[in-house]
């Protein structure tokens, strides 16, 4: 058997996101639950907003996403999980880290108004400034 | 606007990129007055943490002036004067609201790049990999602030730019250090590291009652500040025959109450470890260097704390036995600069902390490559370069 050394940090990074992706391998369904500080009431009538459904799912080529919510847990919140189902497996990324993602967005956008973003990110590459820089 | 870009590893342009703008309700545009080197820029500049973009604008320590602010911005009015903690909080999730604001949920635009590293993502960091946020940075004539009313915090007239700048992270991370170290009189505590963070560590332990401090570096005009600007005693290590028996000998057999670890990996050593240690990370083989780290954690007394505030990445030789089993208490963190704000503006105010020292080197942004590489190959006794765009 042959020891393949990566040659950069860059490269030991992607080899370690590789084997991470592949604990499901082309997998479409994934979820993920975090606690969101606002009753599931709240939740839901944001998730019902198109816009703010939009914004949370921004990027993701979503077949299906659900929400379920759990009991509170002390000052943590309301744990929410969200289920995607995706289109088409994503390429170096594993559903279930879409998921996460999601629900992270999901819970800034309850907790905070907005969902944190690289919109019109100053950078010296041709999309700088972008919405999707 | 003009910017500093990392164009490749150890490589550093500045380019003409576009400004920001207001994205989000809660932002602030600041006219950035003075951005600094820091330390851990040196990692990203040397490849050794990934998810760096070409093209990315760095800096992260930095202050300004308001802009213009977004719509649900309220406390903060354009011409204001603020520095920003790196770290940015939102002020509203559990983490934020229990005073841990470098750990925020809702403020990082990219997790997924962190989590298979960290397990969970910490808040967002302007200009300090992808892996972090992705925010351009602050070595720009302008910079967003996200959650503005919870980040920027308004520097007192009588506080200079100079004086207001490292309470954006040099301050913080020191002081958090010697936080850590629940210092009780008569303590001695030893700090391994004289550049800004470290020299601020030692000026923070005094500050909280340490009866000594010992600093450890090699450059003798970074050990001469330590002695003159922290107050602490000094040990060059490149000259000693040994760090541990000269703290043993130096706290009558017992060992420093507390050690502060504030080199981080790509630290500098002596002896045949440091030289595997460099090898192996020539080689890609690992992102660290971790010499001071397990010098500190042997030096420290038995039951006493280790307080790391360097940046690592992912350590091997990891002295787990050491800690073990002589019962040391690690503590260890990303600085919450929004905790200790207001209390290191108050000692700055009343002059009991000049942090104003650590500039050595002042220049403009269009200089800044050059600034970078004085700081980096420390010339010129460069302890830090600071630019104002």
């Amino acid at each position: 058997m042959t020891l393949q050394v990566p040659v950069s940090p860059s490269a030991v990074a992607g080899k370690a996101r590789e084997v991470l992706t592949k604990v499901r391998p082309g997998a479409t369904e994934g979820r993920r639950s975090l606690p969101v500080r606002a009753d599931a009431d709240e939740i839901r009538r944001l998730w019902a907003d198109a816009d703010a459904r939009t914004a949370v799912l921004e990027g993701i080529a979503v077949a299906d996403a659900s929400l379920e919510f759990g009991p509170p847990v002390r000052d943590w919140g309301t744990i929410v999980t969200v289920t995607l189902r995706l289109e088409a497996p994503v390429a170096g990324i594993a559903t279930q880290t879409l998921a996460g993602k999601v629900v992270r967005r999901l819970k800034a956008l309850v907790e905070t108004g907005e969902v944190p973003t690289m919109s019109q990110n100053p950078s010296a590459r041709p999309d700088a400034g972008e919405a999707s820089a | 606007m003009r910017a500093l870009c990392w164009m490749g590893v150890n490589d550093l342009q500045v380019h003409s990129v576009p400004d920001p703008q207001i994205v989000s309700p809660h932002d602030a545009i600041l006219k950035v007055r003075l951005t600094t080197t820091c330390g851990s820029d040196l990692h990203l500049l040397g490849g050794y943490i990934p998810t760096m973009r070409e093209g990315d604008v760095i800096g992260h320590e930095y202050m300004g002036e308001v802009l213009e602010v977004g719509p649900e911005t309220r406390q903060l009015k354009p011409g204001e004067r603020v520095v920003v903690p790196s770290f940015l909080g939102c002020g509203k999730c559990w983490y934020c609201e229990h005073d841990e604001w470098s750990l925020c949920d809702n403020t990082h635009p990219k997790p997924e790049l962190q989590e298979p590293v960290l397990g969970y993502p910490t808040g967002g960091i302007p200009g300090y990999s992808h892996a972090f946020g992705g925010y351009a940075g602050s070595h720009a004539q302008y910079i967003r602030v996200p959650h503005a009313d919870v980040n920027c915090f308004r520097v007192p007239d009588g506080i200079t730019d100079e004086r207001a700048l490292f309470l954006s992270d040099a301050v913080p991370t020191g002081y958090m250090g010697a936080e850590f170290c629940d210092i009780q009189p008569g303590d001695t505590v030893a700090v391994w590291g004289c550049g800004g963070v470290g020299l601020m560590a030692q000026r923070s332990a005094l500050l909280m009652g340490a009866e000594r401090v010992i600093a450890i570096d090699r450059f003798p005009e970074r050990l001469a500040l330590a002695r003159e600007k922290a107050g602490s005693e000094t040990i060059d290590y490149s000259a000693s025959d040994g760090v541990l028996e000269e703290l043993r000998e130096l706290t009558g057999g017992r060992g420093p109450d507390a050690c502060i670890e504030a080199v981080g990996m790509e630290a500098h050593g002596t002896g045949p470890q440091y030289a595997y240690d460099r090898v192996k990370q020539a080689l890609h083989l690992h992102t660290d260097r971790g010499s001071a780290l397990r010098e500190a954690a042997m030096a420290v007394r038995k039951g006493g704390t280790l307080a790391i505030v360097g940046v690592y990445g992912v350590i091997d030789k990891f002295p787990l036995g050491v800690l073990m089993n002589k019962g040391i208490t690690i503590r260890t963190a990303q600085q919450p600069g929004q905790r200790y704000m207001p209390r290191m503006l108050e000692h700055v105010e009343r002059g009991e902390l000049d942090p104003s020292f650590l500039i050595t080197h002042r220049m403009s942004l269009e200089e800044s490559p050059r600034g970078y590489d004085m700081f980096k190959n420390k010339t010129d006794g460069c302890l830090r370069a600071v630019f104002a765009p």
